[in-house]
């Protein structure tokens, strides 16, 4: 909500604080500042209003209502406009739907010869970023932003005969006032005249009726609908104003009628001197009264954790327009008409918290607990599991839970290659593994291993009403070699880490899981007391079982035995997005002679753009002569995090090494 | 004669956690000296845990906060926007005064960049006790922060809305980079944004079958991944689940 230091200093007589320290007074106390503009003379404070006092704060009144409780100060007192009214034509209205519309006030403006709209008003207006359209318009942004209440203005010229508050009929369309042809249905409720509809109520204006600067009559509509039935028909119909996000935040009713009354008072000073305005007709099936309740005050200290005596108590309510009387240990308590917000103890105990300072709340750490702390069984395995894989060489991922196929489909997808919820994890290894083999030099391994314990989401083999889906936890585990290599099979790796789990979950639950925990060789499949849970090598190198179910059978933890954790104090490294050079070098040295000194070399010439080194093979030969060397074997990547690296970039590089390694009497291989 | 030596034939290096099961244990290792024990729930949940029970009826404003991807089974499930459904779950079977966390993964259905993935991990705090205050929801997150981050660090509260909370307030903490000079890292303000807080609203305790009479509590909420980012400087939340890794195995 963007507000205007300008138009809120009009609110006090004092000057108010500087922009800055205002807002800093508004954040702590009230709610965010999401930014703060310099708009010619004036700041402009965009306050992120919080959803429950959007009924009340999306308007400068509100604000400055709240700035003086904050700051201790008083508002101008609040004063009624006066005019006088005059005979006009009759105005009738009814209403149909005094459920969706409790209150309605209307009021013809006669002989009115409205000019450019005055400077003093569209300078509030363009301050807080909203367009200049012509003065009765103008005059109805102006109120709205002012006071809250949404308000609008005919051409009564244009209206034919009487209004009526009704739901549309079966066919009946309107024209908004951007153009917009909107079908409406007997749900969406009108205001109309004898010839049709007008206005789509409390949501958008109709074209039929629109005013211009050339209007000599005019109608204003200033009326209170339905929260949840504005909400409801805005999202329908797809059409969000100013007007429906106050209404659908339930704002009072009483704001229809002071409303009314400010802007007739606008109207008749930009009217000309002929301006004349009839009575007011009003339509009310409820009129607000102050609604009245009663707290503790120890209750509402006792709620935020301070010592806060019972006067600062009332004083603080009192500065938040509160009526406070005592009545014994209690206050009671009348609500301001716009503060629908307030209706419990806890309510006003964050009310007094926030303007007593949030910033003053002790720290108090809770008593300790008596027993045990309980931990759920899955939890407990799936942890034990994670050290288990780790210390077998399988670093875990995540990966995303949505998939472009499935079994469970979503309503509303991001996309259509994720429209579905994963029903296994070993689409997505896959698609790791494939990227982390080729990233294996910048990792630095020989073979990458991977694993995932994750939700994975099937059909219910059982449905019941309430419950389709069935959820289980899954456990993938994959490995892939960087290089081939004739003797190292990598489905081998995987029946050995299976083997090895199945006996690590043996071990650890006291569960003869080995027993109950077969494979079916022939088909790959993973079997628990003869019911297949996964599938082992179906893809190479991977396999894939439902943990939810072996978890099941394994024995309740008696007490939590993993050690305490902290995270490792590492350096993180972002990532280049630019493909590395693999470049390997191989030096024969005098035997005796360490890696280290061959490494130093390559750091030392390779730069910055030398990443990671990975000695990989190392051999010692004796040569004819009887002179005995070490060959060292080195990999190197390159890469750039500002570019792709081409050749004409690597290749003096790798040419400066070879030439330093020479230099010492090496020989490059 | 070649021999073959040691560097090929090496043990299989050990793998790493992923970062964000090692900031889950340590959440864990943290609360668990405070008594708070680990639970879980569902992430394909209902409407009612996810919105009715916390008090977010539907044609209520406060169902905008959160754009919800919603599935295509009969019973209307939704994928869970937020960890709070378990504090509901949690109530309805067990008996207090009591003391959870829960982290687990969360879906929101918006446009995934740098800063925002459609789906990551939350950490869920619940304590319902007799007489339970926003002071001590402050001592559990200064104590919690200061563990996690330094001796420095301090949690500052300012006012916010939750449905599921009365009172609410939107947690910051000092920052533990700059000490409040200013950086990148808290946008100069030497503040961040760090977590969703307050004591349990009275609805959510009367779904789960507490008298909000007898017991009353605190809760909070805050992301995982952004504290990791922060702490570690990761610059794009997508690299958690993407399956790199050139992420995890620097960690």
């Amino acid at each position: 909500m963007k507000i205007s230091y300008k138009w809120l200093q009009t609110y006090f007589d004092t000057p108010l604080p500087s922009p800055e320290e205002l807002s800093a007074a508004i954040g702590y106390h009230l709610s965010e500042i999401e930014g703060t503009d310099k708009v010619g003379d004036d700041t402009v404070f965009d306050i992120k209003v919080l959803a429950d006092r959007n009924r009340y704060l999306l308007c400068h009144e509100g604000i400055a209502n709240e700035i003086a409780a904050i700051l201790k100060t008083d508002r101008k007192p609040i004063v009624e406009p006066q005019f006088t009214t005059s005979k006009t034509p009759e105005l009738k209205i009814t209403v149909e739907k005094s459920d969706l519309c409790d209150r309605y006030f209307g009021r013809r403006i006669e002989t009115v010869s409205v000019g450019e709209t005055p400077t003093w008003l569209t300078e509030r207006l363009t301050a807080v970023g909203q367009r200049s359209i012509n003065a009765f318009v103008d005059a109805a942004n102006f109120v709205m932003l002012d006071m809250e209440q949404p308000l609008h203005v005919f051409d009564a010229d244009r209206v034919s005969g009487n209004i009526t508050v009704r739901m549309a009929r079966e066919g009946e369309t309107i024209t908004t006032l951007d153009g917009k042809e909107v079908k409406l249905t007997p749900a969406v409720l009108v205001i109309a005249d004898d010839a049709g509809p007008l206005a789509i109520a409390g949501i958008k204006g109709g074209k039929r009726a629109e005013v211009t600067v050339a209007t000599k009559r005019v109608i204003i509509e200033s009326a209170h609908f339905d929260a949840s039935y504005i909400r409801r028909t805005s999202t329908a119909i797809g059409i969000r104003t100013d007007s429906s996000k106050r209404f659908e935040n339930d704002i009072t009713g009483d704001f229809a009628r002071r409303g009314m009354d400010q802007l007739t008072a606008l109207l008749l000073k930009l009217g000309g001197k002929d301006a004349v305005a009839g009575e007011i007709v009003e339509i009310s099936s409820h009129t607000p009264t102050p609604r009245t309740f009663s707290v503790n005050p120890k209750q509402v200290a006792d709620i935020i954790g301070i010592e806060l005596s019972e006067a600062d108590t009332v004083d603080i309510l009192k500065r938040l327009r509160i009526g406070v009387e005592k009545a014994g240990d209690l206050l009671k308590l009348t609500i301001p008409l716009d503060r629908g917000d307030l209706n419990t103890v806890e309510d006003i105990a964050e009310d007094v918290g926030r303007i007593y300072g949030y910033e003053k709340i002790p720290a108090t750490v809770p008593p300790k607990l008596e027993g045990q702390i309980g931990f759920p069984k899955d939890f407990y395995y799936e942890e034990k599991l994670r050290n288990f894989l780790i210390g077998q060489g399988y670093s875990e991922i995540f990966t995303s839970s949505f998939d472009q196929k499935g079994e469970i489909e979503i309503a509303n997808p991001l996309a259509s290659d994720k429209a579905f919820l994963r029903s296994n994890l070993t689409e997505n290894m896959i698609r790791s593994m494939h990227m982390n083999v080729q990233n294996a030099p910048v990792l630095g391994l020989d073979a990458v291993r991977a694993f995932e314990i994750g939700k994975v989401f099937k059909k219910s083999a059982t449905p019941t009403k309430e419950n389709s889906v069935y959820e289980y936890t899954s456990l993938c585990a994959a490995v892939r070699l960087a290089r081939p290599n004739k003797k190292i099979k990598i489905n081998d790796i995987i029946r050995d880490l299976r083997d090895k789990l199945v006996t690590f979950l043996g071990a650890e639950s006291g569960v003869d899981i080995i027993t109950m925990c077969t494979v079916d060789d022939t088909g790959g499949l993973i079997m628990l007391n003869n019911k297949q849970i996964g599938t082992i090598n179906a893809v190479d190198g991977l396999m894939e079982l439902n943990l939810s179910e072996i978890t099941a059978v394994l024995s309740e933890p008696n007490t939590w035995d993993l050690p305490e954790y902290r995270m490792p104090e590492v350096t993180y490294k972002k990532l280049s997005q630019y493909p590395f050079v693999l470049r390997d070098i191989a030096v024969f040295v005098p035997a005796g002679t360490s890696s280290d000194e061959l490494l130093t070399i390559l750091k030392e010439k390779g730069g910055p753009l030398l990443g990671r080194t990975e000695l990989f093979d190392v051999f010692t030969k004796k040569f004819p002569d009887g002179s005995e060397k070490t060959s060292y074997a080195f990999s190197m990547v390159f890469q750039s995090y500002e570019k792709t690296l081409s050749d004409a970039e690597v290749n003096p590089i790798t040419e400066e090494i070879a030439r330093e390694i020479t230099k010492k009497g090496w020989t490059v291989r | 004669m070649e021999k073959k030596s040691e560097a090929i034939e090496t043990q299989v290096p050990k793998g790493h956690l992923h970062p964000i099961t090692s900031l889950i244990r340590e959440i864990q290792t943290i609360f668990a000296e405070l008594g708070f024990a680990i639970a879980q729930g569902p992430e394909a949940e209902t409407e009612f845990y996810n919105f009715d029970a916390l008090n977010i009826p539907a044609d209520h404003p406060a169902r905008d906060m959160q754009d919800t991807f919603w599935l295509k089974t009969p019973e209307r499930k939704v994928m869970r926007t937020h960890t709070s459904p378990v504090q509901v779950r949690y109530m309805e079977t067990h008996k207090p005064p009591l003391r959870i966390v829960v982290p687990g993964k969360v879906f929101r259905n918006e446009a995934t960049d740098a800063t925002h993935e459609a789906q990551f991990y939350q950490v869920e705090g619940l304590l319902i006790d007799k007489n339970v205050s926003m002071a001590q929801l402050r001592g559990t997150l200064d104590y919690f922060f200061k563990r996690l981050l330094g001796p420095d660090v301090t949690v500052r509260f300012q006012p916010s809305y939750f449905p599921f909370t009365e009172p609410s307030a939107e947690i910051f903490i000092s920052c533990f980079k700059c000490k409040g000079a200013g950086c990148a890292i808290c946008k100069r303000s030497g503040w961040i944004e760090v977590m969703g807080a307050g004591r349990v609203h009275e609805h959510v305790l009367r779904s789960s079958g507490l008298d909000p009479k007898e017991w009353s509590g605190f809760a909070f909420g805050g992301g995982i991944d952004r504290l990791l980012m922060l702490k570690y400087g990761v610059e794009d939340v997508r690299h958690f689940y993407n399956g790199d890794l050139r992420i995890v195995n620097q960690f």
